[in-house]
This record gives C-alpha cells, sequence and structure tokens, in this order.
C-alpha cells in the first residue's frame, strides 16, 4: 500500500505542474535526509517540503515543518547545489500543505515559506 | 496591513512612548518580537497567542513580526501583551486601526485573555497626558491609579475581549474616574499614637520640634527605652500629604509595584523601617534596570533606621546625597537615573555596644575602647546632617506603673502644622520649605536673636565648645522650637532647649 506522504507528493507533483512549475527532481535523498521536490519556477529554484495529514486534529499539516526540519532542508539543499551548480535568478523554499481527510481535501501551496 | 498601537515602557519613574508595530506575511507560522524585549516580553507571543485563541478569534497562522520602536531603548515586562494582541488582530483585519491610536495601551495577558495589573501606571497615565493622548486603556485594577491624573479618558477592561468589543462599539465601556474616598478619621484599633507612650516626655518634645523644622533626629537609649515606639508614631504627627506629595509618593510605589491593592493613592506618609542586613541597592535603589530602594519608598516620610551603628559603612554613606538633596541618582553604565527622596531620617542606637552606658539600673560592660568604636562607625559627615540627637533613658518604675497617658497625635499635630505653616510663609517662593534645610545665609537673615539671647549664646559658645556647624545647627533647632511657640525671635529658652539636643556632637565626652 502507498502511504499517505505518497500519495500527498503524487497531488503536489500535479499542482505544481498545473502551475508551471519544471519538476527537476522527486524524493532527492542523501544520507542525512530528503527533499520532497525539486523543481524550477520560471527562473527561481524551488525546494519543496510536502506535508500530507489525515486529519487537523494536530494543527494545519504546514504547522508540522518545524524549525529543525527547516534548518534539515536547508542543508539538503546546499548538499544538491553542491552537487548539481544553479545559476538563475533566485533560490526559493516552498512548502505544500495537504490536508488529505475522508470528507475533503485541502491543498494549500505557501510560496517563499522560510 | 501595519498595525500600530502605542504603549509605554517604564524607565526608572518615567514612561517612555513605545509604538507596538505588527505585520503579517505569508510563509510558515512564526512569530518574532524585535526591539531589545526582555524574557518577560519573549515570553508574551505564548500568552498572547493563546488569549487571542482563547478569547475565540483566530491567530493568524502566518509569519508574524511585532516591532517595539524605538529600537534602541530596552523594554520590559509584561504590560506590552495587550497592546501586542492588539496589533495582532489588526493586522489580521479581526479589528479596525481607526480609533485605537488616540490611547496609550498597557496591560497584561493571562492565558484565558482576561488582564492582569501592572505596575507603573501612575507614571504611564503622566506620558499620556504629556503626549496628547485622549486616555489609556489599562487593566480594570490599575483603573484608580490611572485615573488620579483626571483630564484623561480611562478605559478600564477585564478582558481582551471587553477591549476589542468595545471598540467595535459591541459594548461601550464607560470613562473611569476616580472618587476621592470621603475624609474619615482613621479608627482602626491598631492605629498608632503617642497617647501610647508612657513618660519620656523629653524624648516626645524632641521628636516634635524635629517634625516641625524637618530634622533629622537621632535617638541614643538602651535596649527596651521605646525608641522604636516613639519612631513608628513619628507619621501620625507629620502634617498631611499635600496632593502633589501623594501623587509623588504614589508614583514611586507603582514603579516599585507595592502600592496597596485598596486605595490607588497614598496619603498617608510612608514609615520604611529596613533592617541593618540591607544592602546598598535595597537602600538608595539600584538592580539591572534600576528600581526605586528604601529611601525612596520613605519620600515625604520617614526612614527609621534601627541600630545604625550596625548599618554596613558604606550603605550608611550613601545616605549623604539623598540627606544634601532629596534626590537620589544611580548610574549604571547603561543609564543614569534620578529618583527623589526626601525623607525625614529617624535614627536609633544602643549607647555602646552591650547597651547599658549610662543605665540607671544595669552596669556597661563595654570598654571604653570598644565604646569609642562602636561609636566612631557613625561618622562625622553623617552626623553633621542629624541636628537633634537625643537620649532615650529608661524608664523608671514610677514611669512604668503610672496611670498617666500621653497626650493624643492630633494635638501635636495641630502645633506642627502651625510650625510649619510659618516656615511656608517664611520661606515663600524659596527652594527651601523647613528650616532644617536653611544654609547659613538664611540662617543669618532668619534666625534674628533677642537680646539676653545673644549673651546666653556668647558663653554657650565657650562653655559647650560649638563649633561652627554646631552653632548652625543649635541655630536652626532653636528657629525650629521659636517656631512651635510662634515667636518671631529667638528667646533664651529656645536656645536653651536646643543646646540639650546634641547628647551625640563629637565635641561630647563620653
Amino acid at each position: 500500500m502507498k502511504g499517505l506522504g505518497a500519495a500527498g507528493e503524487d497531488m503536489a507533483v500535479k499542482l505544481l505542474s498545473s502551475k508551471g512549475f519544471e519538476i527537476i527532481e522527486r524524493n532527492f535523498s542523501l544520507r542525512m535526509g530528503e527533499i520532497d521536490i525539486v523543481a524550477k519556477d520560471g527562473l527561481d529554484l524551488v525546494f519543496i517540503e510536502v506535508k500530507t495529514r489525515a486529519s487537523k486534529e494536530f494543527g494545519e499539516p504546514f504547522e508540522a515543518v518545524s524549525l529543525l526540519k527547516q534548518k534539515k532542508i536547508y542543508r539538503m539543499a546546499e548538499a544538491y547545489l553542491a552537487k548539481n551548480p544553479f545559476d538563475g535568478r533566485a533560490i526559493r523554499f516552498d512548502v505544500v500543505s495537504i490536508l488529505l481527510g475522508p470528507e475533503r481535501t485541502d491543498i494549500e501551496h505557501i510560496k517563499n515559506a522560510f | 496591513m501595519v498595525a500600530r498601537v502605542d504603549s509605554c515602557a517604564l524607565y526608572g519613574m518615567d514612561a517612555n512612548l513605545v509604538e507596538v508595530e505588527a505585520d503579517l506575511i505569508t510563509g510558515l507560522p512564526a512569530f518574532t518580537i524585535v526591539g531589545l524585549p526582555d524574557a518577560a516580553i519573549q515570553e508574551a507571543k505564548e500568552r498572547v497567542k493563546l488569549s487571542i485563541i482563547n478569547s475565540e478569534y483566530e491567530f493568524p497562522l502566518k509569519r508574524i513580526t511585532v516591532n517595539l520602536a524605538p529600537a534602541d531603548l530596552k523594554k520590559e515586562g509584561p504590560a506590552f501583551d495587550l497592546p501586542i494582541a492588539l496589533a495582532i488582530l489588526i493586522s489580521s483585519k479581526q479589528l479596525a486601526q481607526k480609533g485605537i491610536d488616540r490611547f496609550l495601551v498597557v496591560g497584561e495577558l493571562s492565558l484565558n485573555g482576561d488582564l492582569r495589573p501592572i505596575s507603573g501606571v501612575l507614571s504611564m497615565a503622566m506620558l499620556a497626558k504629556k503626549a496628547g493622548k485622549e486616555g489609556l486603556i489599562v487593566p480594570t485594577e490599575n483603573a484608580d491609579e490611572a485615573a488620579l491624573m483626571g483630564d484623561l479618558k480611562v478605559i478600564a477592561a477585564s478582558s481582551l475581549s471587553e477591549v476589542v468589543d468595545h471598540f467595535q462599539g459591541r459594548v461601550s465601556i464607560s470613562n473611569h474616574s476616580y472618587s476621592f474616598p470621603l475624609a474619615k478619621e482613621e479608627e482602626d484599633p491598631d492605629h498608632l499614637d503617642y497617647y501610647d507612650i508612657k513618660g519620656q516626655d523629653h524624648a516626645k518634645r524632641a521628636v516634635e520640634v524635629a517634625v516641625a523644622g524637618g530634622h533629622n533626629i537621632l535617638m541614643v537609649g538602651p535596649p527596651g527605652s521605646g525608641k522604636t515606639m516613639l519612631a513608628k508614631r513619628i507619621p501620625t504627627i507629620l502634617p498631611t500629604m499635600s496632593f502633589e506629595e501623594s501623587i509623588e509618593t504614589t508614583k514611586i510605589y507603582s514603579v516599585a509595584n507595592m502600592l496597596p491593592s485598596k486605595n490607588a493613592l497614598i496619603e498617608l506618609r510612608p514609615i520604611r523601617s529596613p533592617h541593618h542586613t540591607i544592602s546598598m541597592a535595597g537602600l538608595v535603589g539600584g538592580g539591572q534596570s534600576p528600581r526605586p530602594g528604601e529611601i525612596s519608598l520613605s519620600h515625604n516620610g520617614v526612614l527609621f533606621l534601627d541600630e545604625f551603628p550596625e548599618f554596613p559603612k558604606s550603605v550608611m554613606e550613601v545616605l549623604r546625597q539623598p540627606l544634601e538633596e532629596g534626590l537620589v541618582t544611580i548610574s549604571r553604565a547603561s543609564s543614569t537615573l534620578t529618583f527623589p527622596s526626601n525623607f525625614m531620617l529617624v535614627a536609633a542606637m544602643n549607647p555602646c555596644r552591650c547597651g547599658y552606658l549610662g543605665d540607671r539600673k544595669r552596669e556597661c560592660s563595654c570598654s571604653l575602647s570598644s565604646i569609642h568604636q562602636y561609636r566612631s562607625r557613625i561618622s562625622g559627615p553623617i552626623l553633621d546632617r542629624i541636628d537633634i540627637q537625643i537620649e532615650v533613658p529608661r524608664l523608671t518604675k514610677d514611669d512604668l506603673i503610672a496611670e498617666r497617658v500621653g497626650e493624643p497625635s492630633k494635638e501635636i499635630r495641630d502645633r506642627v502644622e502651625k510650625a510649619r505653616k510659618i516656615q511656608r510663609e517664611r520661606f515663600d517662593g524659596g527652594a527651601i520649605l523647613a528650616n532644617a534645610n536653611m544654609n547659613s545665609r538664611q540662617i543669618k537673615k532668619h534666625c534674628s536673636l533677642t537680646a539676653e539671647a545673644k549673651d546666653f549664646l556668647d558663653s554657650a559658645i565657650d562653655k559647650l565648645g560649638l563649633s561652627g556647624r554646631g552653632y548652625d545647627k543649635v541655630l536652626k533647632v532653636s528657629r525650629s522650637i521659636a517656631d512651635l511657640a510662634a515667636s518671631e525671635k529667638i528667646d533664651v529658652i529656645h536656645l536653651a532647649e536646643a543646646c540639650q539636643y546634641r547628647c551625640f556632637d563629637p565635641s561630647q565626652k563620653i
């Protein structure tokens, strides 16, 4: 069975592609962690963290992107850039927050989240 | 949208205007406060967040930045909770900006959105008036204090939602005004009065003279002779406080967060009696962000130092500036502050280390050198500032069993008030208010002697070995005695009495 997280990531990719993002890489992983999606939005390189939750009981999904997690993604981005030099305009971090409930599905894209 | 709510930060005795700005931007939820906040303000985040949620408003899940301007002023304390909460509600469009900027907003929030009282509200009300604000929004408990200033609209709220409802026009909080309590004679059974003191007529008289002329006084006597009783009752014979004096003293107590909860205005002169283990900072004020010390808390009242020689030398010597100028300046690396400290010093001590030198019943067991050492702990410069020094001997058996009661404080106070009135007229428009503050030129001008008094003084100078300063002191004290007798010139009897009040003078032999 495919996990909740993976299902969310598929939804996120669909959403981003429809917004004109060019997906470069999915699940870029190293020993220290993983970046869910690396994409290009026009001239910007975007690292995207996807958070999927089945309910709001413990807050909005995006509230779960803690400071520690942000730092981790930041370091991963540095590692990615070391391997894949980038000469575009700017580097950005986005969050896609997905609520995958039994009745309804909310999807929210937060640009420049941190 | 950038929201702005005006608040203020206490800085020594005064409040400074602080603008609280808040703005929201999209991003992961975060809450940052900038502008040199202290730990209590950093913690405001949690209080503000929960009180907004518990008051059933929405706490924006965005990146919130709160700025406290001016950025270079250190801010501290929980008074910013309410302005921060309001600024967040405004920036998230749950409340309109309009109208709020006419007010100064202060208050601590509890987690359920209730407002808690804060300190220094009187100073804040003064700032609001100076800054041309229409009014002040304060927690209910502080309302009386804020209303003391008059001319200000005081909106007293008990919770965050009350403030919001008021500005949204759902409920209207009416202007709080201070009602002065009706003048009432104190009928407290524990109420202190000179009436309770048996005997010691000489000491009581000396205290009366000291109070009449604003002189500092030192009482020397064996344990149990009633020095403390005498001192504790001094406030009952001090002239009643003027409104300005009450405001000054209230402001100090408000800043020190020591205002009694039931009455906002301090109308009885304070008496402070710190223990001799007090530190320098405790006495004159201090701390990282300086707070008023005991000498400021006794502003317009009495500072009673029992066991005077036991106070550390360093602590005793810092009294010099306040005794001279009626204020104290505290300099720290970060700031220099001034607190008012115009008090009457009442000191008490034993005549020697064992306490029984000169006692009628018990023999003193101290050596001459130990007596000398004990007394020399009080330095010349401090003694110079104490005009009246008296002995308070042990009560005799007759005094103890006598049914006779003393004179009630009220009668003494009436005489004191009369003497003070004479002095006010004498120094009309001048910088000083009482005889004790006269300088040599004023002494020359105001202490005219009768012919006999001049002769008396001549021989007194020789016999008592009066120094220049001792001479001035005798004249100042006799001026107060003459004022009590409503006599324009100083007569022999006044001088003779003044000469008795110098038992501890350096020229006196043990």
